[in-house]
Formats: C-alpha cells, sequence, structure tokens
C-alpha cells in the first residue's frame, strides 16, 4: 500500500511540475474554473432570491448541494484526470508499456495524472461548505458523519465510473466522450436530484446513480434521508464497484495492442 | 463552388464513420437541455410567471437552445489551432481554395447534421414529455429568427476562428477557449434568458457579442420583441460581426506572417 502511495506522490509531483511548464495555461484555466463556479452560483442566488425556495429547499440548502457537488466533482477530477488521455493510450498502443511496469495497470492507468487546478479549487470548497454548514440551524453530529460517509461513497461510484470508462476504450476505440457524457450526467447533481420529475429521478438515483453521489450526502446532513436510503447508497456503490472491476478485468484480457 | 462543396460533402460523410462517437454527443447536448428544462419546470410547479416570462415561454426559450446550438455553435474551427500547431495548414494553404470558405463549408456540414438532430430530439421531447412548448406560426418572426441566426453563425465563426488564430502565436489554445465556452454558457443565454439579469449588468451585456448568439434570436422566435430591441440587436449583430471580419482578416494575415510550418 505505502509502495503505492509513494508511486501516486511521484506521479503527482511529476504531473504538478508539467502544470508549470505552461503557466498562463493553467492559470486560465484555473480562472475558468473558478467563473464557471461563480456564474452558476451567482445563477442560483439570483433565482432563489425571486422563487425564495427550490423544490422545498432555501437558499443555504440549495448552496450546500451544488458546494457538495463542486467538491465531490473537484476531488474526482483531481485523483483521474488520466482517464481523459486513456484512450489515445490504446489507439497507439502505448498501453502495452503501461502493462509490462511493476505497477498495478489500473491504477497507473486511474491516478497516472493528478490535476494540481482542482487540487487549488479543494480548500476553498471545503471552508465554503463548513461556512454553508454553519448557516443551517437543523444539523447534527451524526447527520454531519452521515454526510462525510455519504461522500465517500460518492468518491467510490465516482471511481468505479472512471473504471467503467477505461474499459470502454479499450473495449471501443470510438467512444470519445464517454467520461463527458458521465460529467454532464453527474452535473444533474448541481441542483438536489427532487427537482427532476419521474421516470428522470428514479433513472438519475439508481440507474447512473447522480442522486446517491451528489444529493444523498446533503439530504442525510438535512436529515431528510431514511436509514434504509443510506443501505441501499452503500449496496448501489458496491454493487457498481463491482461491475466496474469484472469490466476492467475482461477489457484487460481483450486488449490487443494494435498500433504498437 | 464545387471544390466547397465536396470538402462540405466529406466532412458530413466523418460523421457517418464514427456514428457512435456523435450519438453520445447528442446525449450530452440533450442531458445538458434536460437539466435546465427540470430546473425551470420545478421552478413553474410553485410560480405562474417569473421574471415575466411564463412557464411555455422560458420552457421553449431552453428546448430551442438545442435548434439553436446546432445552427450557431456547432464548428469544427478549433481544428485550425490544431492545424497551425502541427503545421499541417501549410497543405490547405497550397490548394486552390480560400481558407475561410473551406472552414465555412466545414462548419456547414457540422451545423446542418447537428441542426437536423436537435430537430428530432425536440420532436421526441414533444412526444415522450409534452412539454407547454410554443409553435411560432407568425412567418415575418420565423424570417427574422433565421436571419438573427445566421449572424449569430458567422459571429460564433469570426470568435471561433481568432481563438484558433492564438496558435501563430502560441502553443496554448485550450485555455483561451475553455473560458470562451464559460463565458458562452452563461453570457450567451444558454442557462437562462439574459433579460432576467438586473437592468446595469443586462445593458452592459446588449452591447457584447454573446447577446446575439443564442438570447437574440430566441428573444424573438418567441416574439417577445419591440421595433427598437429588433433594430438595435441587428444593429449590434451585424457591427460586431463586420468589426470581427476585418479584425479576423488583419490577424490572419499578421499569423501567416510568423507561421513557420513547425512540426510537419
Amino acid at each position: 500500500m505505502s509502495k503505492y502511495f509513494r508511486v501516486w506522490l511521484l506521479l503527482s509531483f511529476a504531473s504538478f511540475q508539467s502544470f508549470f511548464v505552461s503557466r498562463i495555461g493553467a492559470f486560465l484555466f484555473l480562472v475558468g474554473k473558478i467563473l464557471r463556479f461563480i456564474f452558476f452560483a451567482l445563477f442560483l442566488i439570483f433565482l432563489i432570491s425571486k422563487t425564495k425556495v427550490l423544490a422545498g429547499y432555501n437558499l443555504w440548502q440549495v448552496m450546500l448541494f451544488y458546494l457538495t457537488f463542486n467538491f465531490i466533482d473537484s476531488t474526482t477530477q483531481m485523483l483521474f484526470r488520466e482517464v481523459y488521455r486513456f484512450r489515445q493510450q490504446v489507439i497507439s498502443g502505448n498501453f502495452d508499456l503501461v502493462l509490462v511496469k511493476p505497477v498495478n495497470s489500473l491504477f497507473r492507468s486511474l491516478f497516472g495524472w493528478t490535476d494540481i487546478l482542482d487540487f487549488i479549487t479543494l480548500i476553498p470548497f471545503i471552508i465554503m461548505i463548513i461556512f454553508v454548514i454553519s448557516k443551517i440551524p437543523e444539523i447534527t453530529s451524526l447527520g454531519i458523519v452521515f454526510y462525510i460517509v455519504l461522500v465517500v461513497n460518492a468518491l467510490l461510484i465516482a471511481t468505479s465510473f472512471h473504471i467503467i470508462v477505461l474499459a470502454l476504450a479499450i473495449l471501443t476505440t470510438e467512444i470519445d466522450h464517454a467520461i463527458m457524457i458521465y460529467r454532464d450526467l453527474t452535473g444533474m447533481g448541481k441542483i438536489p436530484v427532487g427537482i427532476y420529475s419521474e421516470p428522470l429521478r428514479s433513472f438519475i438515483t439508481f440507474v447512473v446513480p447522480v442522486g446517491i453521489m451528489m444529493s444523498y450526502p446533503v439530504e442525510s446532513l438535512l436529515g431528510k434521508l431514511s436509514t434504509g436510503a443510506v443501505s441501499v447508497a452503500f449496496f448501489i456503490s458496491l454493487f457498481i464497484f463491482s461491475l466496474s472491476m469484472i469490466l476492467w478485468n475482461y477489457a484487460v484480457k481483450s486488449y490487443t495492442s494494435a498500433s504498437s | 463552388m464545387k471544390k466547397y462543396f465536396m470538402v462540405f460533402k466529406n466532412s458530413f460523410a466523418e460523421y457517418f464513420a464514427y456514428r457512435l462517437n456523435f450519438f453520445l454527443w447528442r446525449i450530452r447536448v440533450v442531458a445538458v437541455i434536460l437539466i435546465s428544462f427540470s430546473l425551470w419546470q420545478a421552478i413553474f410547479r410553485t410560480n405562474k410567471v417569473i421574471f415575466g416570462y411564463h412557464e411555455s415561454e422560458i420552457i421553449t426559450y431552453i428546448i430551442f437552445i438545442s435548434v439553436l446550438s446546432g445552427i450557431v455553435l456547432a464548428t469544427r474551427t478549433d481544428r485550425v489551432a490544431l492545424e497551425i500547431n502541427m503545421g499541417t495548414l501549410s497543405n490547405f494553404l497550397i490548394l486552390p481554395m480560400r481558407y475561410f470558405l473551406f472552414n465555412l463549408s466545414r462548419d456547414a456540414a457540422d451545423k446542418i447534421i447537428n441542426t437536423v438532430c436537435s430537430f428530432f430530439e425536440i420532436f421526441l421531447f414533444i412526444l415522450i414529455i409534452h412539454p407547454p412548448i410554443i409553435l411560432q406560426s407568425n412567418l415575418f418572426l420565423i424570417v427574422l429568427f433565421f436571419t438573427a441566426s445566421i449572424v449569430a453563425s458567422l459571429l460564433y465563426f469570426e470568435i471561433n476562428m481568432l481563438l484558433s488564430f492564438i496558435a501563430f502565436w502560441s502553443k496554448e489554445t485550450w485555455a483561451p477557449r475553455f473560458i470562451f465556452f464559460i463565458l458562452v454558457n452563461f453570457l450567451a443565454g444558454l442557462y437562462f434568458p439574459l433579460d432576467i439579469i438586473p437592468g446595469g449588468i443586462y445593458k452592459v451585456l446588449e452591447l457584447l457579442p454573446f447577446t446575439y448568439l443564442i438570447f437574440f434570436p430566441l428573444k424573438i422566435y418567441l416574439g417577445h420583441i419591440d421595433q427598437t430591441f429588433l433594430i438595435k440587436g441587428f444593429m449590434i449583430g451585424i457591427f460586431w460581426s463586420i468589426l470581427l471580419w476585418l479584425f479576423m482578416g488583419y490577424i490572419w494575415r499578421k499569423g501567416l506572417k510568423l507561421y513557420t510550418a513547425e512540426g510537419k
């Protein structure tokens, strides 16, 4: 385990260094990410200042949904940026070089590139989440524990989806947009999933569990989630994770090393 | 003209070579519209009119963004930056073609296929969800809507070409484009009609080209217009188109003097 942590630190250090090669580009990307966050936050603030509530949630509660989404999304992107360039490795046959290394190929393909820009945004998100939580009166200590556990659960689901995307990149060379579809679908979790009408709500809760990832942590924090729903969340995340591992193992066996 | 038609035809054919990719791209477009649609639908559950808009008007606005994205935002001009950086621009420079017309032909294929798909998706959307949608019957407004969409397409083409021309000076072309996408998302009216923004900010936005990419044509389609808004809108939109066209030509000539076909 410590070996893999050292490898991750080494890979992260290398990727951090590469950002300093093109400092202006990195700065502009960071500005873009901050602008995107601010624009949507302003939109929500402006909207709820008129409507007072959104799907039964007040402004602070909606902001907590939005901030939790951003925290999970940024953490995922920070850790798994390598997935975005994996298809190219398969097409070029360079994945061979990963397979022959004395490091688990899935680990290398998932964690090969750490995004410093998302890392930079994480600390402000944590501060903002703590600030917004302090503004909501009905929070309990147990709710906070459940919130943290369900955020970790969300990260496990996100990991599973990234593994599925890696597997798809090996199985089919045609998929460019798979990871972006994942991002667009998870983007539906910027706002409480209770907003969406049926059958879309069930689809993004149980089939593509955006709701479990992005909304359940906040709902549990606000005391609006039953123990049964929390159990279902853990069951679904374990199921998707197992499925992703089966798919990955199958994909690696199917890898033909074309173009190498 | 025949050669540009061949460029159009080849670009069109590329989509059929990567069908799954294109299908997944359309899923992405639909997903983004679904977010906005659901958000506004939830708001109208407890409000009859908000920011001066009825539910049917906002829902029509959101759904027709799909069509307008096809007409205006579909483009292949990001390739230009890659061609400059890779040195493959040289291949196009020696062809007996005008490079801008060549790119417009590539874009035309992209726009047609995306627009046709968006009509099909809207049809399915209406069939499945039965949203309260306004189908404009005023022919004059429809003609104006398409005219404003053409101005918007030209504006978007020019801005994108200028962003790609950064490649003459720098390898870093994706970061400015990323910021541009974010600005377009919010300042062009892709999430909400811009006139719901407080007056002072909206007055500034009216002077920027972003407003004329999505918001202005859709506002015409909804019929939410008066003569002043229409004349002012077309004047500012056309002004930006001419200005950016001249600027694009200037930057192109400057850039070509620096171009060394590096990487070739």
